[in-house]
């Protein structure tokens, strides 16, 4: 059962909101609890083993840490000025100790079920080149539901736990509810336990606003995927899957096609998840704020995953920019070097370890490390350009905001990112250059104007379909840019206006969307990272 | 308590007008009323095909997923017996589905007798999978606007070429013969059954009963997916309810199905020339069992004639 099938909105979601209602409020956590383990667990009852121990590894790592803090806090409280500094560093000396070991012992477990067939594959190749060692044997595993997903959460629960941002939660069914919360645990967003408690475990009462706004929201997320993405589809699967058929102007097709595709499709699912916790009053993190009007890399991913981008940047680009060796760097290109380089090199040495783990979590693929890379090299470039382009634009006398320059800079940032999602796409690194360097060869315009795209398994009103959902999509993320949540503003109207809205866009997810005898039924892509 | 009574009332208000709209959408894609052919996907022109009849002319309907296509041939039956026979099958028909076709060819006839084909009770795809195909036929069928929504699509794309058949009856010619081994190994045991496929076969059941249409289960030769253990739960359901059971997997050495040159795809479905041998038994079946009309010599079958003189005319076309 994934999100978009109806068994999920039809009749999961409603049991479990009559559930939830009918408990006394101090409980309807549990029920919460128990309809995500039953969610879980439609995916292979072993798949709810590994929340459950992770939950356990989490609980324990964060009980020693505060017991820790605790100790050290009392010890502090008899020890005399000069002995509280050492005290404080063997403290915390234990507590690094104790977040490193959960830490591991957590990631041990995405290591082994997600990432040993790959690391195992690059030994036994490294081996073979070298004619030494016997191979290492695959294990073939299939990564449960989700695990990527709340592994990060239970990296950041500790962490902040350890940074002393949220205190240990005592009760362990509430951490594996953070972990397996049924809208979240198969693609985000990464929430954190600091900032999804209170509404988690709150267990507020059904409300009709909260019903209505989740609602339309899911209907949203619906109208995105099966309108548009899933027609999408089927001209992405027919480029990639043939991928020595074609070049030129197809590949440009595939690196568009797929590029919207996925942003329909996962933030359709993010609009279908973050209204299925409404509907409980429970306020999930946005993932997604218009991408596609960014006018660089890092703007791009401060406004696309946005949870995957807050995550890493915490708990590992300020750890990283903010240790002892940075530190040291800062200081020493404060005396000797322009501040510019100084901040490059921080920079560098902060954002490599970020986007070699966002390459790596999207899946165990040579492709996912190169699209990590790939943003690691364009923003490194982005960062070291940056005072050439504002010496141009001084030196022209061209305005911050000038429409034309905002244009040119949100057209190179889709350029980059359609590249990008090539290489996300392709299904090796190797294909991956392949289609990359085809896109030069016997390229013709005409490819896309003369109906050569019908010819890809997509109808012509299908793709018709496709194009005018993809521009609605589109339209509504500019006036959400401009005006914020258009939801929220429809939510306000007069009664009869927001009816014709909401069933006009019920109706239009009906009669338009790809569903039914005709069309394949698509799993989301996010589900399998 | 005031607050909630009418957040309730326009609860239900908006629901209701969301029923009326879909009401109203259905109205207009009715597959009773509207021809379906260049929207239906292609393996549901056979139904759609039965719907465009003629008010009460199909006495026999011929109801599975794919094995139905080559079960028999209905214009072969025409001819011998004057038997107004129509396969209505689908490829992957689910149980429930069947029920709601059933259903909704029961409103334009009357058949007296329907052959149900057997394959499908074993092609459950687990528990949940079934029940979401059950809700959508559901849907589907109080609400066709939602099975048929595509149909926008025929103002915009252009005609496709009509499906060529013969009364659900198409002339597959491929020869793909069966290289696996003996398929009829002998067994006690039964074959499991998924709870939802047998609600919807029962309710097809009970749905005949109720309508007083004898039912005649058919198991089509296919080498690939049939078990003894099928044979034996098929068998013992039709004991148990009383309802005759033709399995032509265990007739072979009586049809004559040759598995060398008999089959379309190498075990699973058999091609025109199974089906022909097939034809023979089941139309001396038919004449001894059951009392189904000549209708030869009734005028609103005059089109039937001209069909059969088609179908023979292509069946000889293949032949040279």
């Amino acid at each position: 059962m994934t999100y978009n099938d109806y068994i999920y909105f039809l009749m999961f979601l409603p049991a479990s909101l009559i559930v939830y209602q009918l408990l006394n409020q101090k409980i309807r956590y549990i029920s919460l609890l128990m309809f995500s383990l039953a969610f879980v667990s439609l995916f292979g009852i072993s798949s709810i083993f590994f929340p459950f121990v992770i939950a356990a590894i989490i609980y324990i790592t964060a009980l020693m840490l505060e017991r820790q803090k605790t100790h050290c806090e009392s010890v502090l409280k008899q020890t005399d000025r000069e002995q509280k500094k050492t005290i404080k560093s063997r403290f915390t000396k234990k507590k690094r100790i104790i977040l490193a070991s959960g830490v591991l012992l957590t990631l041990s477990m995405l290591v082994i079920l997600k990432y040993f067939d790959f690391f195992a594959e690059a030994i036994n190749h490294i081996r073979g080149a070298a004619n030494t060692g016997e191979k290492i044997s695959m294990l073939h595993i299939i990564a449960p539901i989700g695990i990527s997903f709340y592994t990060l959460q239970a990296i950041g629960y500790m962490a902040d736990v350890y940074w002393g941002k949220t205190p240990a939660e005592k009760n362990y069914f509430k951490l594996l509810l953070f972990l397996c919360f049924f809208p979240t645990v198969m693609e985000g967003p990464i929430c954190s336990y600091t900032d999804i408690k209170g509404s988690l475990f709150r267990g507020e009462s059904l409300k009709s606003d909260n019903l209505a706004y989740g609602s339309i929201r899911i209907v949203w997320g619906l109208f995105k995927k099966i309108v548009v993405a899933d027609r999408l589809y089927v001209i992405v699967a027919a480029l990639f899957d043939r991928v020595e058929s074609y070049s030129g102007a197809y590949i440009v097709i595939a690196a568009i096609s797929y590029t919207i595709q996925l942003y329909m499709e996962f933030s359709g699912c993010m609009d279908i998840v973050i209204g299925s916790g409404r509907l409980f009053g429970i306020t999930l993190p946005e993932n997604f704020r218009q991408p596609f009007l960014s006018k660089n890399a890092s703007e791009f991913w401060r406004r696309w995953h946005i949870t995957l981008g807050v995550w890493l940047k915490t708990y590992i680009f300020y750890p990283v920019s903010m240790s002892g060796a940075a530190k040291k760097w800062n200081q020493f290109g404060k005396e000797k070097l322009s501040r510019h380089f100084t901040m490059l090199v921080v920079s560098a040495l902060a954002l490599f370890p970020v986007w070699v783990c966002n390459g790596l979590w999207h899946g165990a693929g040579w492709n996912y490390i190169f699209y990590g890379m790939y943003y690691f090299v364009v923003i490194m470039l982005e960062l070291i350009l940056e005072p050439v382009g504002k010496g141009i634009t001084n030196t022209l006398k061209i305005a911050e905001n000038n429409k034309l320059i905002s244009f040119l800079r949100i057209f190179k940032t889709w350029i980059i990112i359609f590249i990008g999602e090539l290489f996300f796409r392709a299904n090796s690194l190797k294909q991956g250059f392949s289609m990359f360097f085809a896109m030069f060869k016997d390229f013709h315009f005409s490819t896309f104007t003369n109906g050569s795209i019908y010819a890809l398994g997509l109808s012509k009103a299908d793709f018709l379909a496709a194009v005018v959902g993809a521009i609605i999509v589109f339209a509504v993320g500019i006036i959400r840019e401009r005006h914020g949540n258009i939801l929220e503003i429809i939510g306000e109207k007069k009664l009869y206006i927001k009816w014709t809205i909401y069933i006009a866009l019920i109706l239009a997810v009906i009669i338009f969307g790809a569903y039914g005898a005709g069309y394949t039924e698509v799993d989301f892509i996010y589900a399998d990272f | 308590m005031q607050t909630f009574k009418i957040k309730a009332i326009r609860f239900l208000i908006f629901i209701g007008i969301i029923l009326i709209l879909l009401s109203i959408g259905s109205y207009f894609v009715n597959p009773l009323r509207c021809e379906m052919d260049n929207v239906a996907f292609e393996g549901e022109v056979y139904f759609s095909g039965l719907l465009s009849e003629e008010n009460d002319t199909v006495d026999v309907v011929i109801l599975g997923n794919s094995q139905t296509f080559g079960l028999l041939s209905p214009m072969h039956l025409w001819q011998s017996h004057g038997t107004a026979s129509y396969i209505a099958g689908k490829p992957g028909l689910r149980l429930s589905e069947e029920y709601y076709c059933l259903k909704t060819i029961l409103k334009k006839q009357t058949p007296k007798l329907v052959i149900l084909e057997v394959n499908n009770i074993f092609d459950a795809i687990g528990l949940l999978r079934e029940t979401k195909h059950a809700i959508a036929n559901t849907f589907g069928y109080y609400f066709p606007i939602i099975k048929y929504h595509s149909i926008w699509k025929k103002y915009v794309s252009e005609d496709k070429p009509k499906t060529r058949h013969h009364n659900g009856f198409s002339i597959r010619a491929d020869v793909v013969p069966y290289e696996g081994g003996d398929y009829l190994t002998y067994t006690d045991e039964l074959e499991q059954t998924d709870a939802i496929t047998m609600h919807y076969f029962n309710k097809i059941i009970d749905l005949c009963r109720q309508n007083e249409i004898e039912v005649l289960l058919v198991y089509a030769p296919s080498p690939s997916t049939f078990s003894y253990k099928k044979h034996n739960t098929i068998q013992s359901y039709a004991d148990t309810n009383n309802i005759p059971f033709v399995d032509m997997n265990i007739l072979n050495d009586e049809i004559g199905i040759n598995l060398q040159t008999d089959l379309l795809d190498g075990g699973e479905h058999v091609n025109v020339y199974g089906t022909l041998k097939m034809t023979a038994y089941l139309d001396n079946y038919l004449a001894d069992n059951f009392s189904l009309p000549d209708r030869r010599q009734d005028e609103r079958y005059a089109k039937w004639h001209e069909r059969a003189a088609d179908f023979m005319e292509e069946l000889q076309g293949l032949s040279q």
